[in-house]
């Protein structure tokens, strides 16, 4: 089902979520008039094989996605350029709310 | 594809090029292809953490990568399952187990109160985190568990 899942603010309310649905070879071979029906109704369906991934079912009036490796190609180029790492943010948020910024935990 | 929740520790690193732990987890997620359990919790914390960075470029190039992430069927797997008030319900008798043993605080409970449901309900691979305190409760309770460590 695609749908806008939340409305919490500007940026939630324009992302649009495309809940993909896992759907066994067997399962789309026995229903194949309903699936058709419920892509064209703008669900999205990734067809397992031997339980691995083979085959997206899309509407057909929407784009394909880019593949993942694009979506993180500047993620990972920036990765490579850069030389000083950061602490990360959310152990950091953690921490100072458990111990109080007082750093007495052995295992973070 | 194998499943994985990844604590918000792990995906912010994964989002996050200069993050300390990046090279760990994207080399992960290359290894193994997996997909990422995604849910309200994991998204309003992960994008918090963005949202405060976008004043740098990384910040930008990560919040991007992020935004054109949730946009595909690709890798963030939205789990309609995981609402508030159950996830509350499954932190609040965790705590009640482990409180005393593991001195988590109140967010790792509730991340490894959703693992363990989704670990009920589907199956997960492995629970990610870069959070050694969080890691040793979702050990305790039987989650395969990865630790990213700098």
């Amino acid at each position: 089902m695609r749908g806008c899942v939340g409305s919490l603010d500007k940026d939630t309310v324009l992302v649009s979520f495309y809940v993909m649905h896992d759907i066994t070879l067997k399962t789309l071979h026995e229903n194949t008039s309903k699936c058709l029906d419920r892509v064209k109704r703008g669900e999205r369906f990734r067809v397992l094989r031997n339980g691995k991934a083979g085959a997206f079912l899309v509407p057909a009036d929407e784009a394909l996605d880019p593949s993942w490796d694009v979506i993180m190609a500047e993620v990972r180029a920036a990765r490579g350029k850069a030389g000083m790492t950061q602490p990360n943010p959310v152990l950091a948020e953690r921490k100072k709310r458990i111990f109080g910024g007082n750093s007495q935990s052995p295992s973070r | 594809m194998p499943l994985v929740y990844a604590d918000t520790s792990a995906l912010f690193a994964y989002f996050y090029p200069l993050d300390e732990f990046s090279r760990q987890v994207d080399e992960a997620v290359k290894a193994q292809s997996v997909d990422f359990v995604y849910w309200p919790l994991v998204r309003f914390e992960l994008r918090h953490n963005l949202r405060r960075l976008k004043t740098d470029k990384y910040g930008v190039i990560a919040w991007r990568a992020l935004r054109a992430g949730e946009q595909t069927a690709w890798r963030l797997r939205w789990h309609g399952e995981l609402t508030a008030d159950r996830i509350l319900d499954s932190a609040e008798e965790l705590s009640a187990e482990q409180a005393t043993q593991v001195h988590c605080g109140s967010s790792d409970v509730l991340h490894v109160a959703a693992a363990r449901r989704v670990h009920l309900l589907s199956g997960l691979e492995e629970f990610w985190t870069c959070d050694g305190t969080q890691a040793e409760l979702a050990r305790k309770i039987g989650l395969p568990t990865r630790l990213f460590s700098a």
